[in-house]
């Protein structure tokens, strides 16, 4: 057989796409087969479909960040609790700064309306007086002795004149 | 390129744009017809494809290689297919066989269908087949799927299958004497 070939010694020139014969078989099986499932089917495909098909390769999907509920829970109370201590302090803050108020800073109109609102009735406002001053006088009262309680007569009205009574 | 690198470039990440065309060019045509053998249409066929070939791509890391690799392809475009088909049921508001009919009645008018009027009624009498029964004709009578290929992708036993072909070709036979 070789012999015959190189008879002129010639090659005859021609090529073919390499690995030609090797692939040759799949892609006359693959056109076969097309065709077979057309004609038997009845179905067709659009001109040059299985040339013209590609397709991007797709990306990868994103994973997507899973946050354990525990951590997340356990966060959720140490902002609670950081919560809670901010609104304290300044509620507590508030109240104090009320505090530094003092009685010399009231004018008499807001002591007033300050006796008007939380004392409904006059009665009441005496009875309260009267009872605790009438109870301090009395215990002062008791503890002096008359001795003292003339001294203080003395120094105090020197000038008036008893006689006249 | 030959199977064994494709997977192994694809699940390593390795010259990924390569791999995958690759394996579309190597694999597109068989499953192209099975995919419509069960959707019918071509348009809907493209679609189940190109969706096929982005699963295969994001699930090949998870592909263990106790099957072949084109049996695994074919399972996910069968299941792709019958989701494609509920989705679609779904979205028209319509039965089983409500879409089934849709569907003929679209073949009819369909410029990818050539098919004469045997074809058609062949189409017509499949359609009357439940799911399984359906998948099973299509692809021993169209695609000539050998059965132990076929117990590998419909992870049914050949016993099963067979009794499923006999079964189908009965009732097709049926259809097509009576029509």
């Amino acid at each position: 057989m070789a012999q015959k070939r190189n008879i002129h010694g010639k090659k005859p020139g021609f090529k073919v796409p390499e690995a030609y014969f090797n692939t040759l078989e799949n892609s006359v099986l693959t056109k076969l087969k097309s065709n077979s499932y057309s004609e038997k089917s009845g179905f067709q495909t659009p001109k040059d479909y299985f040339r013209d098909f590609k397709l991007e390769t797709p990306s990868e999907e994103k994973t997507i960040k899973v946050i354990p509920l525990k951590e997340w829970t356990k966060w959720m109370a140490a902002a609670s609790i950081v919560a809670c201590a901010v609104i304290g302090a300044l509620y507590i803050d508030s109240i104090s700064s009320d505090g530094n108020i003092q009685f010399s800073d009231l004018d008499n109109d807001m002591i007033e309306r300050y006796l008007d609102d939380h004392l409904e009735t006059p009665e009441e406002f005496i009875d309260y007086d009267n009872t605790s001053v009438i109870d301090i006088v009395d215990q002062n009262i008791i503890s002096l002795k008359d001795k003292d309680i003339l001294e203080y007569l003395n120094d105090t009205i020197e000038d008036q004149d008893f006689n006249n009574d | 390129m030959k199977e064994e690198e494709i997977i192994e470039n694809l699940q390593k990440g390795i010259k990924t744009d390569e791999a995958f065309q690759a394996l579309i060019t190597e694999h597109k045509v068989r499953l192209y017809w099975h995919i419509r053998t069960i959707v019918k249409l071509h348009e809907d066929a493209d679609d189940v494809l190109q969706n096929t070939f982005i699963k295969v791509f994001r699930n090949i890391k998870s592909f263990k290689r106790d099957s072949k690799l084109f049996s695994w392809m074919y399972r996910i475009a069968t299941n792709e297919s019958i989701t494609f088909l509920n989705k679609k049921a779904k979205k028209m508001k319509l039965s089983d066989q409500e879409l089934n009919d849709y569907l003929i009645d679209s073949l009819e008018s369909d410029v990818y269908f050539e098919g004469d009027e045997i074809q058609l009624q062949l189409q017509k009498a499949i359609e009357t087949l439940p799911q399984q029964q359906k998948i099973v004709f299509n692809m021993r009578y169209f695609e000539e799927v050998p059965y132990e290929e076929m117990s590998e992708i419909l992870n049914s036993s050949v016993g099963a299958l067979k009794s499923n072909y006999h079964h189908a070709r009965k009732k097709v036979e049926k259809f097509l004497k009576e029509d």
